[in-house]
């Protein structure tokens, strides 16, 4: 398996408990909807996957590395082997579309001579190919989500973490994003999307984990 | 090695960009830089001359023997042969006494009260020019003076050895001052480069943020802030040289005309280029320290998970 919680909770500084007694398994090469409220936990339970916060009990694996114990200084060679995919994009509005999506390549050192190739390579697996040279405030909401998809997986990553990636897009443009998390995961990659959208679980029919008020909901595991 | 390469030139490259994208400010920071490097060096080039043209006056520094009256030129010429053989002494010139009447007659305007003299009251004169290790201490110096004045055919040694001493003390306190200073602007150098890295990541903290979450390690991030402050360090060094070389070539027309009029050839060197070129390394080097220490201390507070993502 891919990722392993282990009785996690996750109390905050400020004595909120966002995540109580959570255990559950996602298996290499499978594709899960977290789905909750707002406030139940889902970012939470994204950010201990991506190691942006730590889990205050229980065991947290990814990739068979257990994440209680990383030096902070192996935190960007773990986060290297994830991609991930935000609500707001998280584009650099300073930079093209084509550096924005090299980035993950140049912070990770890869050689300059084959980094056109991949860029290109994840740009025409999103449909832009052809906008690589314009900066991301000039696309539109739905375009830039699939700028923030490709520089998610510019890297080959083995698991694609998404937070609400079509929170602030219409159906039409959700269904896009959807349908290329699914093409991602046909591919190989291991896929783990949090949204509140339950139409795209329905319509995939793909396991779901709900979580209300920091617990797994056990009955509405494996709606497929 | 080759990819190495390639990404510390595309962070210098990336930190010139950003550099020119925010023209005002950096104008503005690196001309502060190019002052406070500057006056130190603009002193220190000050301070060479100065050390130059006592050099030259040391070099000709020269101690005047008066002989007794009844001393005549024989006796004074084997006096000077003696002498030469003196280690501390390079070189005698004899001066007659009618060789120092004309020069007096045609420099003190005196003449026809001169001529009028029936005899010539002036001595022989020894001038014993000191071994140049000699004529830069003032201890040996004084030794000489004394040793020569005992003689029993001399009269009267005479040297200025009090302005000698007065300037060497003044030239050495100059000396630290122009440290202190350089100090104390290099600290001031230190702290306007550290603001302004401090500036650029709170004005980047968002994409710190993101590049930590896609795998960028702190060196990555550092890096853009350390040439971005070794750029600025290395600028205003480079401004700093342009002032220097501004300032004196406007100075050195009138220094020129003015040593002149004592009879002086004295010729304004700028700069050197070796000090140049340590001018322009310590400005980078303060800038790539003050940048290490400001990312230093502000890089942790910028972790994705102390935002909202």
């Amino acid at each position: 398996m891919l990722i392993e919680f282990s009785n996690v909770s996750k109390r905050y500084p400020e004595g909120h408990e966002a995540l109580r007694d959570i255990s559950f398994v996602i298996d290499k090469g499978e594709m899960v909807f977290l789905s909750g409220h707002s406030g139940a936990g889902k970012s939470t339970l994204l950010r201990l996957v991506t190691l942006i916060e730590h889990a205050t009990r229980g065991q947290v694996i990814v990739n068979g590395q257990n994440l209680g114990r990383f030096k902070r200084r192996n935190i960007p060679y773990f986060r290297r082997q994830i991609g991930m995919v935000f609500q707001d994009h998280k584009l650099l509005h300073n930079l093209s579309v084509f550096d924005n999506v090299a980035l993950p390549l140049i912070v990770s050192g890869f050689h300059p001579r084959d980094l056109r190739r991949r860029v290109h390579a994840a740009l025409d697996k999103v449909g832009l190919l052809n906008r690589d040279r314009a900066k991301p405030i000039t696309l539109s909401g739905g375009e830039q989500q699939r700028v923030g998809i490709a520089r998610a997986v510019v890297n080959r990553p083995s698991l694609l973490v998404a937070d609400e990636p079509t929170g602030n897009l219409d159906a039409g443009l959700s269904d896009e994003i959807f349908d290329l998390f699914h093409d991602f995961n046909y591919h190989g990659v291991t896929v783990l999307v949090a949204t509140h959208d339950l139409r795209h679980i329905k319509r995939l029919g793909k396991r779901n984990l709900n979580l209300s008020e920091g617990r797994l909901n056990i009955q509405a595991e494996g709606t497929d | 090695m080759f990819a190495w390469f390639i990404r510390h030139l595309q962070t210098l490259v990336g930190s010139l960009g950003e550099l020119s994208r925010n023209p005002f400010s950096t104008i503005l920071s690196v001309s502060v830089i190019a002052i406070a490097l500057a006056l130190p060096g603009g002193l220190f080039a000050a301070l060479e001359n100065i050390n130059k043209f006592t050099d030259e006056f040391e070099h000709g520094a020269k101690i005047s023997l008066f002989l007794s009256p009844e001393i005549n030129i024989n006796e004074a010429k084997s006096l000077q042969t003696k002498l030469l053989n003196h280690q501390s002494i390079k070189h005698i010139e004899l001066i007659t006494p009618e060789q120092a009447m004309e020069e007096f007659k045609s420099r003190s305007g005196l003449e026809d009260a001169l001529n009028s003299l029936t005899k010539n009251p002036l001595p022989v004169v020894l001038l014993a020019f000191p071994e140049e290790e000699t004529a830069r201490s003032p201890a040996k110096l004084a030794d000489l003076i004394n040793e020569l004045g005992k003689l029993e055919q001399v009269e009267l040694s005479q040297f200025d050895l009090e302005w000698i001493k007065r300037l060497t003390a003044l030239l050495e306190l100059i000396t630290r001052a122009v440290w202190v200073i350089a100090f104390i602007l290099g600290l001031g150098v230190f702290l306007v480069i550290g603001n302004t890295i401090r500036l650029a990541i709170t004005n980047h903290q968002e994409e710190i943020r993101i590049i930590k979450l896609i795998g960028g390690t702190d060196a990555f991030i550092r890096r853009s802030f350390l040439y971005s402050g070794m750029l600025q360090g290395l600028i205003g060094g480079l401004i700093a040289i342009l002032i220097i070389f501004i300032l004196f070539s406007i100075i050195s027309t009138p220094t020129s005309s003015l040593s002149s009029m004592y009879g002086i050839t004295f010729n304004l060197d700028p700069l050197q280029f070796l000090p140049s070129l340590v001018l322009i390394c310590s400005g980078a080097l303060t800038g790539w320290l003050s940048a290490r220490v400001t990312v230093g201390v502000y890089l942790r507070q910028f972790e994705p998970g102390k935002s909202n993502i």
